[in-house]
C-alpha cells in the first residue's frame, strides 16, 4: 500500500521537477558502469564488457521508464497538459469561452449573494444565549386576529409570572424615544423603559459595570457600546456618570457589549421614534410609570422553558389570560420571526428566483458543451480510431468543463464580492439583521463545486455515444449528436427565463400599483420634521409660527405619520351601545388635516376652540363609521369617556399602501397632550416653496419659539410613502436584475444552437442556394428553427410560471398570480428577444456562398 | 498498472523488505551494491535488474525509509549512496517480524499431518 508520504512525493514531482530526467539516467548509466567494471574484472574484453553488463543488469531505457512513472503520478502529469491545451482550445473560442463563463460567473455570484443575505438575516440564529428560547407573547382578540387594541395587561403579566410553567423570566418592554441633552448638539435616541428582569430572560451580561436589575432606583441607566463610544469617548470609568434625558437626569450603572441589540431591529422603513441614526436602542432604563392591573404592557418578552412547545405556551399563557378577561387569545412567537418573519416570504421568493438564474446557466454550458462536442464527433473519432483510449479522449473533454467551471466559479466569486457591499447597503435600509450578512464562503463553495461537477458530467456525456462507424463516415460531418437533448436544454432556458420574467413583471405591477393606491392623503408639497414639543402650548405656538411662513398653506402636529408599522391603539365603548370596540388613535392639531389634505366628510375636525377644559371633541374616519356606527349619524354620537364625534375624514393607510384603514380615532391634542407626550410628535406642513428652504425656514421657526427645542429628521412625506415601500423596491429591482440575466442567458443560449446549426448545414445551405432558394427562403429556414424552440419554450414557461407565481401571491398587490397581461407581455418580450437572437445566425446562412461551399467540400 | 496489482504487490513487498535489510547489513551502499549482495546471499537466484531495483529504490525514498545522496566509490565513480532512515529501521522491524509471522504459518499450512 503506497503511504500518503508516497502519494505527497508524487504528486509534488508532477509540478516540480526536482529530480531531473538527468538525476535519474546518471543513476542509471553509474550502475551499468560499475556493472561494465565488474565484467572487465572477470576478464570479459573491454569491447563486450558494455554487452554483457546490460545482459546482467537489464537495458537503460526501460529502466528509466519505470522510475519517472514512479517519481509523478503519470496520469496527473497528462491531465495537466490536458488542462493546458484546454485552455488554449478555449482562448481561440473567446465567444463560447466567454458566454459559457460568463453565464456561470451570474449564476453563482448572484445565487452566493443571495444565499448570503438568507443566511444573514433568516437563518444565523439572533446573537442572544438560546435564541430560540425567547419569545415575544402578545395578545389579539380570539375572534379576529386583524383587530387590534388587544394588549397585556399588568393584571396578566403578573398573572403569568405566578403561574406560568411553560414560560419564565417574562419581562415587559417599552420603545420610546427621548432627547439626550448632555453633548453639544441635543440628540435623539430610542430609550427602552424595561420592566427587570429583560437582561436575565435575553441573557446577555454587560460589558462594563452591570446591566439593570429588579432593586434598582428608577434612575438607574444601561448604555449601548456605540453610545457610550460617541459620548464618552469608551471611558472605562463610566460607571457612576449621569446623562441626561429629557431633563431627567440618570446614572450609568452599566454598558452593554458592542453589537448588543434590544428590541432587536427589524429595518422597518420609517419608524415610530424616528431617529437621528437608525432604529437602534442606546438607553436602557427601568419601567418609568406605577403599572396597575389594567395598565398596558407594551411588550412582553419571556423564556420558554426547554421542553415547552411554543404551542403548549401559547394554549397555558391563553388559559390563565382567559381566567381574567375572556375572549382573548396570547399569541407567543420566536424572537426569530418577531425580527425577521416579515421578510422570509420575498427573501425565499428571492432565492428561488437566483436558483433559476443557476439553472439557466448551467443548462447554457451543458448546451454549448454538447455543441461543441457535436462539432468535435468527427476529430474525436479519428483520434479514436488512431488509438486514443475511451478514457484519454474523455479526460480531454471533462478539462475542457473543469476549466470553464473553474473560470467561471472564479469569475462568480468576483461578481458575489462585487456585489455585496451594494446588497447589503440596500438591505441594511429595508431588512432587518443587515449587519449580520457577510458573504458565506460556504455557500460559494458548494455552488462552485456543483458548477465543476456539471462541468465533468457535460465533459463526460457526449463521449459516451462516441460512435466511431458513424462519426467517420466524411459526408456525415454535419450530423448532430445530442441535438435533442440540445433543442430540450434551450427549451429550460426559455422557460426559466419566462418564469423569471413572470415574477419580476408581477412584482412591478405591484410595485406601480402601490405608487397609485390611496393612501388617503396628498403627499405634494409636504414636509415633515420631528419635534418633541415640551407641551400643548408650545404644539399650538410652533403650529401657529410656521403657519404664518410665506408660501405655508396650512400645518399640523400628529402623533405618528401615516405609514408606519408600528401602531397606538385603544379600546373604547360607544354610549348607549353594549361591548367595546378598538381603533388606532392619533393625537393631532387642528391643522393636521389640511397640511395632509385628508377630506372631511361629515360634520368638523379641531380647530384652536377644542382646548383642555372645553368639551371633548374626537373626530373618527370612515372605516369607523361603517364598522361601529353604520347606521346612525355618526357626528353627534359620545364615546364613553373619549369625547364626542365632532366630524368624519376619509380614510388614512395607517400601516402600509397595501393594507386597508383601520378604525381610527383622532384626539386633539390641546385636550391629550399626557398621551402625545409618550408618543412623540411629528409636524407636517403643505406648502408651495422648496423643501431646503422650507426645512430652514421651519427650523429658525421652532427656535423662535423655544430656542432649545430642535428639529429631527426632516423629509417629505413623499419620502416617508417611498420608504414605506423600501423593501418593495429592494425585491423588485433583485427579481428584475435576475430576469434580465435569465433572459440574456437564455437568448445567447438560443443564439448559440442557431448559429452552431447554421454552421452545421453550410453545405446544405449551399446546395439549396444552388438549386435556386432564394436567401428568403433560407433566412425562414433558420428563424423558423428559431421560432419553434422559443415557442416551445414559451409554452414551457408558462406553464412553469403558473405554477411557480402561486408563491408570489403573498407579496403581491392589485395584481392576480395569473395576471394575464403579465404572462402576455413576457411571452411577447421572450419571443422578440428569441428572434433577434436568430436574426444574426439567419444573415450569416444568407450570405453563404454557394460555389464557395461547394467547392471546399 | 491495476491489472497486475495481486502478483507484483507481493513481490514488491518482498523486495523492499530485501533491500531495506541489505542496506542495514552493508551501511549505506549504491544500487549495484544491493542488486550484488542479494544475488550473493541468495546464490544467484534473485538477479535484479535496473527497471525492478531502482523504481523500488525510489519508491522507498518517496516513504521516507531510505535516503540517498550521490557519493564517490572507492575506485572513482559516481553513484547514488543509499541509507537507512529512522523510519526505514522501524518498517524494517515491522516487516521482519511480519514476514516471520507469515512464514511461520505457510510453513505449517505445509507441512500439516494429516
Amino acid at each position: 500500500m503506497p503511504t500518503l508520504r508516497e502519494w505527497f512525493s508524487r504528486l509534488w514531482h508532477t509540478f516540480h521537477r526536482s529530480r531531473r530526467d538527468a538525476d535519474l539516467e546518471d543513476e542509471l548509466r553509474a550502475h551499468l558502469a560499475l556493472a561494465e567494471d565488474d565484467a572487465r574484472g572477470r576478464g570479459v574484453a573491454s569491447d563486450d564488457a558494455r554487452r554483457v553488463a546490460v545482459l546482467q543488469v537489464g537495458p537503460l531505457a526501460p529502466a528509466l521508464d519505470a522510475m519517472r512513472d514512479q517519481r509523478r503520478l503519470p496520469w496527473m502529469a497528462d491531465f495537466g497538459v490536458d488542462l493546458r491545451r484546454a485552455c488554449r482550445t478555449l482562448v481561440h473560442q473567446p465567444g463560447f469561452a466567454a458566454t459559457a463563463v460568463l453565464s456561470l460567473a451570474l449564476g453563482i455570484g448572484a445565487n452566493t449573494a443571495i444565499v448570503s443575505v438568507v443566511s444573514g438575516v433568516l437563518l444565523r440564529p439572533l446573537p442572544f444565549p438560546q435564541p430560540d428560547e425567547i419569545v415575544q407573547v402578545s395578545v389579539m382578540n380570539a375572534s379576529d386576529p386583524r383587530l387590534p387594541a388587544q394588549y397585556v395587561t399588568g393584571a396578566d403579566l403578573a398573572a403569568w409570572r405566578t403561574h406560568a410553567r411553560s414560560v419564565r423570566a417574562l419581562a415587559a418592554y417599552l420603545v420610546t424615544s427621548r432627547t439626550l441633552q448632555d453633548g453639544v448638539e441635543p440628540e435623539r435616541l430610542a430609550v427602552v423603559e424595561t420592566q427587570a428582569p429583560l437582561f436575565v430572560t435575553l441573557g446577555t451580561h454587560a460589558a462594563v459595570g452591570r446591566t439593570l436589575r429588579e432593586d434598582d432606583a428608577p434612575d438607574a441607566a444601561v448604555i449601548s457600546a456605540s453610545l457610550w463610544q460617541r459620548h464618552f469617548s469608551s471611558d472605562p470609568t463610566i460607571v457612576g456618570h449621569r446623562l441626561t434625558l429629557d431633563g431627567q437626569s440618570f446614572t450609568i450603572v452599566g454598558v452593554m457589549p458592542a453589537g448588543f441589540q434590544f428590541p432587536y431591529p427589524r429595518g422597518a422603513s420609517a419608524d415610530l421614534w424616528s431617529l437621528d441614526n437608525g432604529a437602534t436602542t442606546d438607553v436602557w432604563v427601568p419601567w418609568s410609570r406605577q403599572l396597575s392591573d389594567q395598565g398596558r404592557v407594551d411588550s412582553v418578552v419571556g423564556r420558554r422553558q426547554p421542553g415547552a412547545s411554543i404551542d403548549a405556551a401559547r394554549a397555558e399563557l391563553t388559559t390563565i389570560a382567559d381566567g381574567l378577561v375572556a375572549g382573548r387569545r396570547v399569541n407567543v412567537v420566536p424572537l426569530g420571526d418577531v425580527v425577521a418573519g416579515h421578510v422570509r416570504l420575498p427573501l425565499l421568493v428571492l432565492l428561488g428566483a437566483s436558483g433559476l438564474v443557476l439553472l439557466t446557466a448551467c443548462a447554457n454550458v451543458a448546451n454549448l458543451l454538447l455543441a461543441r462536442a457535436a462539432s468535435r464527433a468527427h476529430e474525436t473519432a479519428v483520434r479514436a480510431a488512431l488509438g486514443a483510449s475511451r478514457w484519454r479522449l474523455v479526460r480531454q473533454h471533462v478539462a475542457e468543463g473543469l476549466v470553464l467551471s473553474s473560470a467561471g466559479s472564479m469569475c462568480g466569486l468576483l461578481v458575489a464580492v462585487m456585489a455585496m457591499p451594494p446588497l447589503v447597503a440596500l438591505a441594511d435600509s429595508y431588512l432587518p439583521r443587515a449587519t449580520d450578512i457577510g458573504l458565506d464562503w460556504r455557500v460559494l463553495a458548494v455552488l462552485a463545486s456543483v458548477c465543476l461537477a456539471a462541468g465533468v458530467v457535460f465533459g463526460i456525456v457526449p463521449d459516451a455515444r462516441i460512435d466511431l462507424g458513424r462519426d467517420m463516415k466524411s459526408g456525415e460531418r454535419g450530423s448532430t449528436p445530442h441535438g435533442r437533448v440540445r433543442d430540450g436544454l434551450v427549451v429550460a432556458e426559455v422557460a426559466l427565463a419566462f418564469a423569471l420574467l413572470v415574477g419580476a413583471g408581477l412584482l412591478l405591477r405591484t410595485f406601480v400599483n402601490l405608487r397609485h393606491a390611496p393612501s388617503g392623503f396628498d403627499v405634494a408639497g409636504v414636509l415633515t420634521a420631528h419635534i418633541a414639543v415640551a407641551d400643548a402650548d408650545e404644539s399650538a405656538a410652533i403650529e401657529a409660527r410656521v403657519s404664518s411662513i410665506p408660501g405655508v398653506q396650512a400645518a399640523g402636529f400628529v402623533s405618528l405619520l401615516p405609514l408606519q408599522e408600528s401602531g397606538w391603539s385603544g379600546r373604547f365603548a360607544i354610549d348607549g351601545r353594549d361591548g367595546m370596540g378598538s381603533a388606532e388613535f392619533r393625537y393631532v392639531t387642528p391643522g393636521y388635516f389640511r397640511a395632509m389634505d385628508i377630506p372631511v366628510m361629515r360634520g368638523r375636525t379641531f380647530t384652536t376652540a377644542d382646548r383642555a377644559g372645553a368639551a371633548l371633541a374626537i373626530v373618527v374616519n370612515e372605516a369607523f363609521v361603517r364598522q361601529y356606527l353604520p347606521d346612525v349619524d355618526p357626528v353627534g354620537r359620545v364615546l364613553h369617556d373619549r369625547g364626542e364625534i365632532v366630524g368624519v375624514v376619509g380614510d388614512v393607510r395607517q400601516v402600509s399602501l397595501d393594507e386597508s384603514s383601520m378604525p381610527e380615532i383622532y384626539y386633539p391634542v390641546a385636550q391629550n397632550f399626557a398621551q402625545l407626550s409618550s408618543v412623540g410628535s411629528t409636524l407636517v406642513v403643505r406648502s408651495d416653496q422648496p423643501f431646503p428652504r422650507l426645512a430652514d425656514a421651519i427650523r429658525a421657526a421652532v427656535r423662535d419659539v423655544n430656542p432649545h427645542q430642535s428639529t429631527f429628521r426632516v423629509e417629505s412625506m413623499a419620502d416617508v410613502v417611498a420608504a414605506s415601500m423600501g423593501d418593495r423596491t429592494l425585491y423588485v429591482s433583485l427579481l428584475g436584475i435576475f430576469a434580465i440575466i435569465g433572459t440574456a442567458v437564455a437568448a445567447a443560449g438560443v443564439h448559440a444552437v442557431i448559429a452552431y446549426l447554421v454552421a452545421t448545414r453550410t453545405r446544405e445551405i449551399g446546395i439549396r442556394l444552388a438549386l435556386g432558394a432564394t436567401t428568403a427562403d433560407v433566412r425562414r429556414l433558420i428563424m423558423s428553427r428559431g421560432a419553434a424552440l422559443v415557442a416551445v419554450g414559451l409554452a414551457t414557461g408558462g406553464i412553469a410560471a403558473l405554477l411557480l407565481t402561486r408563491f408570489l401571491q403573498g407579496v403581491l398587490f392589485g395584481v392576480t398570480a395569473t395576471d394575464p397581461l403579465t404572462f402576455a407581455g413576457v411571452a411577447a418580450l421572450l419571443a422578440l428577444v428569441g428572434l433577434a437572437a436568430s436574426v444574426g445566425p439567419a444573415e450569416r446562412a444568407a450570405r453563404v456562398d454557394p460555389a464557395l461551399t461547394m467547392r471546399t467540400e | 498498472m491495476a491489472n497486475t496489482a495481486p502478483k507484483t504487490d507481493v513481490l514488491q513487498g518482498t523486495l523492499d523488505l530485501m533491500v531495506l535489510r541489505t542496506l542495514e547489513a552493508l551501511g549505506p551502499s549504491h544500487g549495484y551494491t544491493v542488486a550484488g549482495r542479494i544475488e550473493q546471499i541468495s546464490n544467484g537466484a534473485v538477479q535484479l535488474n535496473m527497471g525492478t531495483l531502482y523504481p523500488a529504490l525510489m519508491r522507498l525514498e518517496q516513504r521516507g525509509f531510505i535516503r540517498g545522496d550521490w557519493g564517490v566509490t572507492e575506485n572513482n565513480r559516481r553513484a547514488r549512496f543509499y541509507r537507512l532512515t529512522a523510519a526505514g529501521r522501524r518498517q524494517l522491524v515491522a516487516e521482519t517480524a511480519e514476514w516471520e509471522r507469515m512464514a511461520a504459518i505457510m510453513q505449517s499450512l505445509l507441512h500439516q499431518q494429516s
